[in-house]
């Protein structure tokens, strides 16, 4: 819908890196190469980490730090997913020559040389670049205090987008995990070993973290709209204004449209701190915008109609239907408000806002959308034709083009009803609105052209705006009903709005896709062996499905026991070899919490102890 | 109609600024409620009535900010439709107040460059520009 970069553009690069194969070199891994994957490893773990930490409110950490014994699965992935992380981290910053910045620079400005290390390096970068993204919806205040800066930023911490994040890094953790491993297994130079082995044992911990999200899915299953709406999720950039010059065509329209509608929530909504001082709110200002809503929502009325009256529009016309309905309540809402403005004034006037601006330009454009007129103002005379279904669409691409217009207008529209009453909140606590004494009771002798405003009309305004964000989100429910329906991009709204709703309680509609649930499946080493000799007898596979299961139960026998008798943790200290490493990982990706002891990093010095020589 | 030919009378027979802001000030609030209740989406000129609400509101708003307008200048009960008087058709009305906010705009561009007082002349500039947007914006109700 817009050319915006989303989420998804950085995830699915990374994932592309991580998914190319290249023959690796022959002879043997140098330590150096074995450093190189460590340290891209490091900086893509480091990524996750910071992605995770996006996606998780401060309310959200709380909650799983204070989670009673039994935390819902998602709430231990979370938990499990971040130990993992950290303890993944911490093996491979036990590197031979480990440097500041190791975690997030890329090792020479030629890059690393072993494409397993360039591959990793480069979907650290990808997911790095994807976590700026998501960051660009808040502001950090200095107290180091997140603040909203879109409205998209709640469901970015919503809990179905926080298992969505889970669930997208869990699919790169195993694919950077397999890449990994194979140079930790590989046949090495003398010397290697203790980095080879820290390497294993970090990807080890990435199987650990893809158990973890796992069986969280497989307890309580996320849809894969959760991923959907995280891979959807736009950058954060105010949209370059557009004003309609005459002779745009639909499609133009309806970019203009939604770019229009954007700037104006967005302008609205930081207006409101600067209410309380700023001239420019002020009568003039919210006339003009009480107008333009009122307009726009007439026009989105003409538009939907229209829709419905379309061939195209089929099983959705009486969706489209209702959703015209709606927009005449929030047209007759919008009314209501400019109507009460008659009553009240501000101490200063004559300026416009930006938002009051954008606005007005968003009734030009949902007006040229709306009428055949392509000049159309609404100083048009009163002959100016509803623009008939056949010009609106003629493809059901057209269709989905059009109602994201509409749906993208009708939310903005209910943003700017809640960010006016909220600046009005503001603006009467500095005794900004007053009233002509004209206008009050005879009865009141006041020697001044002005007094401030009563409460009671100024509560009249403040329920008036609160009616037209009720009716206007009404029609944007109704519209999104019908963008869903036809897949048209907008959609997304409605899918950010059940996920802000739905905090506290994971899944999103859906069960989990196959295809979700695909990703997820971590094959033993048997298994993976057949299927990469293309056997597909289900008999054969699955008796290596069993041996994989039987291997698993062996190792994790002879880890306990060699556990009791060791101080040093288990696996941390296998050393890895080609036939090992695959046995070792599948284990952890497929064994109980209680097993993963075995893996717990050794007591790692701190930065303090090895600066005193630990 | 009646009601509106009697506010243009006014306009034309001030013979001084307060007596004009007095007559102006009635004109807008006259437009204002002439249009509250009348925007009528069936009849084609809803957004220019819409729109012309906020500007009358915008113009009777900075009339009152003028110092030279009398306190006691007549204010709602000069403005109510007399009863019996039919009401117009939606077109004719918008004629008829495009008609009024012509001679309102003219009649406060030419004192805004006569008055003493500089809040005076912003007020009747400013005001003039709202009358303005207002025949604009209904100047087209009797188009075909």
């Amino acid at each position: 819908m817009t050319d915006r970069p989303v989420f998804g553009d950085f995830v699915q690069a990374a994932a592309g890196q991580l998914d190319a194969t290249e023959r690796r070199p022959g002879g043997l891994t140098r330590a150096a190469d074995v450093e190189d994957t460590s340290r891209n490893l490091l900086r893509l773990v480091t990524a996750m980490s910071r992605c995770m930490a996006t996606t998780i409110s401060a309310a959200g950490d709380r909650a799983w730090r204070e989670a009673t014994a039994k935390p819902d699965p998602w709430t231990r992935a979370r938990a499990e997913t971040r130990d993992a992380l950290d303890n993944a981290a911490r093996f491979l910053r036990q590197r031979r020559f480990p440097s500041k910045g190791a975690d997030t620079e890329p090792v020479t400005a030629d890059g690393p040389t072993l494409p397993v290390a360039r591959r990793l390096s480069a979907a650290a970068s990808s997911l790095q670049a994807g976590r700026d993204l998501l960051q660009t919806h808040y502001v950090v205040k200095p107290g180091g205090l997140r603040e909203n800066r879109s409205h998209w930023a709640p469901a970015i911490t919503s809990d179905a987008v926080t298992a969505g994040m889970l669930i997208e890094l869990s699919a790169l953790a195993h694919r950077a995990a397999a890449q990994a491993a194979g140079t930790a297994t590989a046949p090495s130079e003398r010397g290697t070993r203790e980095a080879r082995r820290n390497l294993n044992t970090a990807c080890q911990w990435l199987c650990v973290y893809v158990r973890a999200v796992r069986t969280a899915q497989r307890e309580a299953p996320v849809s894969g709209l959760a991923r959907t709406l995280l891979r959807e999720l736009p950058l954060n950039v105010m949209p370059q204004r557009w004003v309609p010059v005459g002779g745009e065509s639909v499609a133009e329209l309806c970019g203009g449209v939604i770019d229009t509608a954007e700037r104006g929530r967005r302008l609205a909504r930081d207006f409101v701190t600067e209410a309380v001082w700023s001239p420019a709110m002020n009568i003039t200002s919210l006339g003009r915008v009480a107008g333009a809503a009122t307009i726009t929502s007439h026009n989105c009325e003409l538009v939907l109609t229209s829709l419905a009256d379309s061939p195209l529009a089929g099983r959705f016309r009486q969706q489209l239907l209702g959703a015209a309905a709606a927009a005449v309540c929030s047209r007759e809402s919008w009314l209501g408000v400019a109507r009460s403005l008659d009553d009240v004034t501000t101490d200063t006037r004559g300026y416009l806002s930006p938002s009051a601006a954008e606005i007005n330009d968003l009734a030009l454009w949902t007006g040229r959308l709306a009428f055949t007129d392509s000049d159309w103002t609404p100083a048009a005379g009163p002959r100016h034709p509803v623009r008939p279904a056949s010009s609106l669409v003629q493809s059901m691409d057209d269709m989905r083009t059009v109602v994201s217009a509409v749906h993208y207008t009708c939310d903005a529209l209910a943003g700017l009803a809640r960010a006016s009453r909220d600046q009005i909140r503001q603006a009467s606590r500095a005794t900004r609105f007053l009233v002509p004494t004209r206008s009050l009771p005879e009865t009141m002798e006041v020697p001044h052209p002005f007094s401030p405003a009563p409460q009671d009309r100024l509560g009249q305004l403040t329920d008036g705006y609160g009616d037209a964000a009720i009716a206007s989100s009404r029609t944007a429910r109704h519209v999104g009903i019908t963008a869903e329906a036809i897949g048209a991009p907008s959609h997304m709204l409605t899918l950010a709005r059940e996920a802000t709703r739905g905090s506290g309680r994971v899944p999103l509609r859906e069960q989990t896709s196959a295809k979700s649930e695909a990703d997820l499946v971590v094959r033993g080493p048997l298994e993976s062996v057949l299927r990469g000799l293309e056997v597909v007898d289900e008999t054969l596979l699955r008796q290596a499905a069993l041996l994989d299961a039987e291997g698993t139960r062996l190792v994790i026998r002879a880890a306990e026991s060699t556990d009791a008798s060791r101080a040093a943790p288990a696996f941390g200290m296998v050393d890895p070899i080609r036939s090992t490493a695959p046995v070792i990982n599948y284990v952890f990706a497929s064994a109980e919490p209680s097993e993963l002891s075995a893996l717990r990093p050794p007591e790692l010095c701190t930065d303090r102890e090895a600066e005193a020589g630990c | 109609m009646n009601e509106l030919k009697h506010l243009a009378g006014r306009l034309r027979d001030a013979g001084d600024l307060p007596a004009l802001l007095g007559a102006a000030y009635s004109a807008f609030e006259a437009i204002l409620l002439a249009i509250r209740g009348r925007e009528d989406p069936a009849t084609g000129m809803f957004a220019a009535l819409v729109m012309s609400a906020a500007s009358a509101a915008e113009g009777r708003d900075t009339i009152i900010r003028a110092p030279s307008l009398p306190i006691t200048s007549p204010g709602r009960a000069t403005l109510v439709r007399r009863a019996g008087e039919p009401e117009p058709g939606i077109r004719d009305l918008a004629a008829g107040l495009a008609q009024l906010a012509g001679l309102l705009a003219e009649k406060l561009a030419a004192a805004g460059q006569r008055a003493a007082l500089g809040a005076d002349r912003d007020a009747c500039v400013q005001a003039a520009q709202c009358a303005l947007d207002i025949r604009a914006l209904l100047g087209g109700a009797g188009d075909d």
